[in-house]
């Protein structure tokens, strides 16, 4: 084995190590828990922007022999136009995957996807240079336009392709230059995944897929929403304005068909709840291959907040999160002018950087203003979790759409009931999954998104009433103590990662 | 030949930016074009003048000689060019609009129609000049040798006066050739062509003139008819290719809608 011949790989789409977010959190706490395995890891981002390096913003621990970091969009594609036919058999298997993909129907023939990979970005099929200036590419192009696209313009459709395919070259070159390794494991679909499934298909290695993010299906969400990833591709594709038609569609239907070549490559997927289990098996992951893996929280760093906690309830809501469309703080603004007029008293504390979407942030401070809830709601900013969480007396999450809200764990962890809205996992965290978990209580109130009124109603009954309060805060720290705890987690990712080694 | 590879297309798409500098282009392709086809003529000076034992009017004598009868043969071009230059101000532009504005905004069939359309108003042009060309020569066979009389012209001048009639009317079609591939963003190809034409004309006349003395002027003809028939062939094939060549050989900016405001 050579220096940085790693057993697993992980593949990370704008995550840790290079960015932020509870995921990048939870890839960290996981590699520092399997000390035992070599890893090695990649990290995928969009476009560089202007002016900055990419730099690891963990510290990241010893068991990783390799760190690979990498843009999907690169300035200028490579070499100058040149006019050349193609290789024309190589785009017609190209066309095959492309209808296949557009109309699963039964698996590909034997073997496909392991030609089609081994060759695909190299001289030997389609080089990115053949794709952008071929005779065959552009009758490829030509032909699928006439037969399936209904958009008015060509140039439009023409370069949404470009755009889409941009990253799959970049992908095919990162894929021929990893170092060894004796298992893939991608954290998302999207470009992550399909990287996992180029590199499963070139090498044989298995492949593991953990999705705590939004699936193929939700990305078709609006920026606002959880994972507006698409709406991402969009903007960098130039289609800002393109929120519906055919343009659209196509970018949802590509990453459908990326989620399916994932799932298709994948031995084990893992999901974080069962919501989340269903959906990947109506996007075409096979359900015997799913398991569900729950997020989980270091309890030995958030369990002993619990003592630092106040004797009586402190009259304080706490929205943790950034300031952002997604996490919809205007409703929790909106339902603390509620709260106030039922208990003069309470306070509510949105935590969380407000530099990421500047004017939305702007608005929510002069709703705060007009509601006349100044010093009543204050921005703290960006604060260490652990110290806000002892000083709450209800955690809030009013968001649209969340994918892995450990904000919500954490908090339970730490003895503090929450009111989340229905989205995502937040039912089951809050009501329990299973039925000995659901024995366990509720550990605070499910609501409607964007409903003010449900909020306030669902808060002051926990706040005004110590019992029920005291009630959800037990059922809350038993069920993040029973299921919850990441180290189980580990565990569990400890005997996927040793089978498929074995059957490897 | 080096030239037809097509490389280092500048981007077909017309931008502001580019403007200047693709009109500059043009400016030195004319050129060019009109050294090329003066390149026989000055060399014939440069030989008349370093002729030992002559004096200086028999050089100067010579030096006309040569030089006169492509003046007149210019003439020649007139129709060819009066044909060419209204129609690049007026169907051209017009289809050429056409083409990039569907190329912009338009369906493939929008796009395919309009190219369709200016290839076949392209071709049908330039038949139309090589056919004014034509009678223009016939002409000039008829009447010139009544004018040629009268200026009391030797044979060897009057062959010569035929023959660069006949070099200026590929010329027509030549400098038509040249001026829409320039149009159809293809500058840097017109450029090479009419450098090519100076190198022909400069390397094919002491070759004609060592080789058949007695007819003067060949080596010109010759480069011209190498010259547009080459150009032509390019052109046809540009307007051939041309969907293809503008979508997926254009140089790539950073920015995916180059042709939107940003």
């Amino acid at each position: 084995m050579k220096d940085h011949d790693a057993d697993v790989t992980l593949l990370l789409e704008d995550t840790h190590p290079c960015a932020g977010g509870e995921l990048s959190g939870w890839v960290q706490q996981h590699l520092q828990g399997l000390p035992e395995l070599r890893f090695s890891v990649v990290y995928l981002g969009t476009r560089q922007p202007a002016g900055e390096a990419l730099r690891s913003r963990y510290a990241l621990p010893e068991n990783v022999v390799h760190l690979d970091c990498h843009y999907l969009l690169k300035p200028a594609p490579p070499g100058r136009p040149r006019s050349c036919p193609g290789d024309r058999q190589a785009f017609a298997q190209s066309e095959a995957l492309h209808d296949y993909l557009r109309q699963p129907e039964g698996p590909l023939p034997d073997g496909f996807l392991r030609e089609f990979f081994a060759g695909f970005g190299s001289r030997a099929a389609i080089t990115h240079g053949d794709f952008l200036f071929s005779e065959a590419a552009w009758e490829c192009i030509r032909d699928r336009y006439q037969r399936h696209c209904t958009e008015p313009s060509f140039a439009d459709y023409f370069q949404t392709v470009r755009a889409m395919h941009a990253p799959l070259f970049e992908l095919a070159r990162i894929a021929a230059r990893l170092p060894h390794s004796r298992l893939y494991h991608a954290l998302s679909t999207g470009y992550a995944g399909l990287l996992g499934a180029m590199l499963h298909h070139r090498h044989g290695h298995p492949l593991v897929l953990t999705e705590h993010g939004a699936g193929a299906r939700e990305r078709r969400l609006d920026p606002a929403a959880a994972d507006g990833r698409v709406a991402e591709w969009m903007r960098h594709g130039g289609h800002a304005g393109a929120e519906t038609g055919y343009l659209r569609r196509m970018w949802v239907r590509y990453f459908e068909g990326l989620g399916r070549l994932a799932y298709g490559a994948a031995g084990t997927i893992v999901a974080s709840h069962e919501e989340q289990r269903q959906r990947q098996a109506r996007d075409g992951a096979d359900p015997r291959r799913t398991r569900i893996i729950p997020a989980g929280v270091d309890l030995r760093r958030f369990q002993p907040l619990r003592r630092q906690r106040p004797a009586e309830v402190p009259k304080v809501l706490g929205l943790l999160g950034r300031v952002a469309p997604g996490k919809d703080v205007k409703t929790f603004i909106r339902a603390m002018r509620a709260v106030c007029e039922k208990l003069p008293a309470a306070e509510g504390w949105i935590v969380g950087p407000a530099d990421e979407e500047r004017a939305y942030a702007r608005e929510c401070q002069e709703l705060v203003a007009a509601l006349g809830l100044a010093g009543r709601v204050r921005f703290l900013g960006p604060r260490k979790v652990d110290e806000v969480l002892p000083q709450l007396g209800l955690l809030v999450l009013t968001s649209i759409g969340e994918a892995l809200p450990l904000v919500l764990l954490q908090g339970f962890a730490s003895g503090l009931p929450a009111v989340a809205t229905d989205v995502g996992p937040c039912r089951e965290l809050l009501g329990g999954g299973a039925p000995a978990d659901r024995a366990l209580g509720r550990a605070g109130a499910l609501v409607p998104v964007a409903d003010p009124e449900a909020v306030a109603r669902a808060a002051l009954a926990l706040l005004l009433d110590p019992l029920s309060w005291r009630n959800a805060q037990e059922a809350a720290t038993q069920r993040v103590l029973r299921y919850y705890d990441h180290r189980d987690g580990i565990q569990r990712y400890r005997g996927i990662y040793e089978k498929a080694l074995e059957q490897e | 030949m080096k030239t037809t590879a097509p490389r280092g297309r500048p981007a077909p798409l017309r931008r502001p930016d580019r403007e200047r500098h693709g009109i500059a282009g043009l400016v030195l392709a004319g050129y060019l074009f009109n050294l090329g086809l003066w390149a026989d003529k000055l060399l014939y000076f440069f030989w008349a003048w370093r002729e030992p034992g002559a004096g200086l009017r028999e050089r100067v004598q010579t030096a006309l000689g040569h030089g006169l009868p492509m003046l007149l043969a210019c003439l020649a071009m007139v129709p060819g060019v009066a044909v060419l230059l209204s129609y690049l101000e007026a169907e051209f532009a017009r289809r050429h609009a056409a083409f990039y504005g569907a190329v912009r905004a338009g369906t493939l069939e929008a796009i395919d129609e309009a190219g369709r359309a200016l290839g076949a108003s392209v071709r049908e042009r330039l038949q139309e000049i090589g056919r004014i060309q034509g009678i223009t020569m016939v002409l000039l066979l008829l009447g010139g040798p009544g004018v040629l009389e009268l200026l009391h012209a030797p044979p060897r001048v009057r062959l010569l006066f035929y023959i660069d009639a006949a070099a200026a009317s590929l010329g027509v079609l030549l400098l038509a050739a040249l001026q829409l591939l320039g149009c159809l963003e293809q500058r840097a190809l017109a450029l090479r062509l009419g450098l090519l034409l100076l190198a022909a004309n400069t390397a094919l006349t002491p070759t004609a003139r060592s080789l058949l003395p007695a007819v003067p002027g060949l080596g010109c003809a010759a480069a011209m008819a190498l010259c547009s028939g080459l150009a032509l062939r390019l052109l046809l094939r540009r307007l051939r290719h041309l969907e293809y060549e503008t979508f997926m050989l254009r140089r790539q900016a950073p920015r995916l809608f180059p042709w939107r405001p940003a």
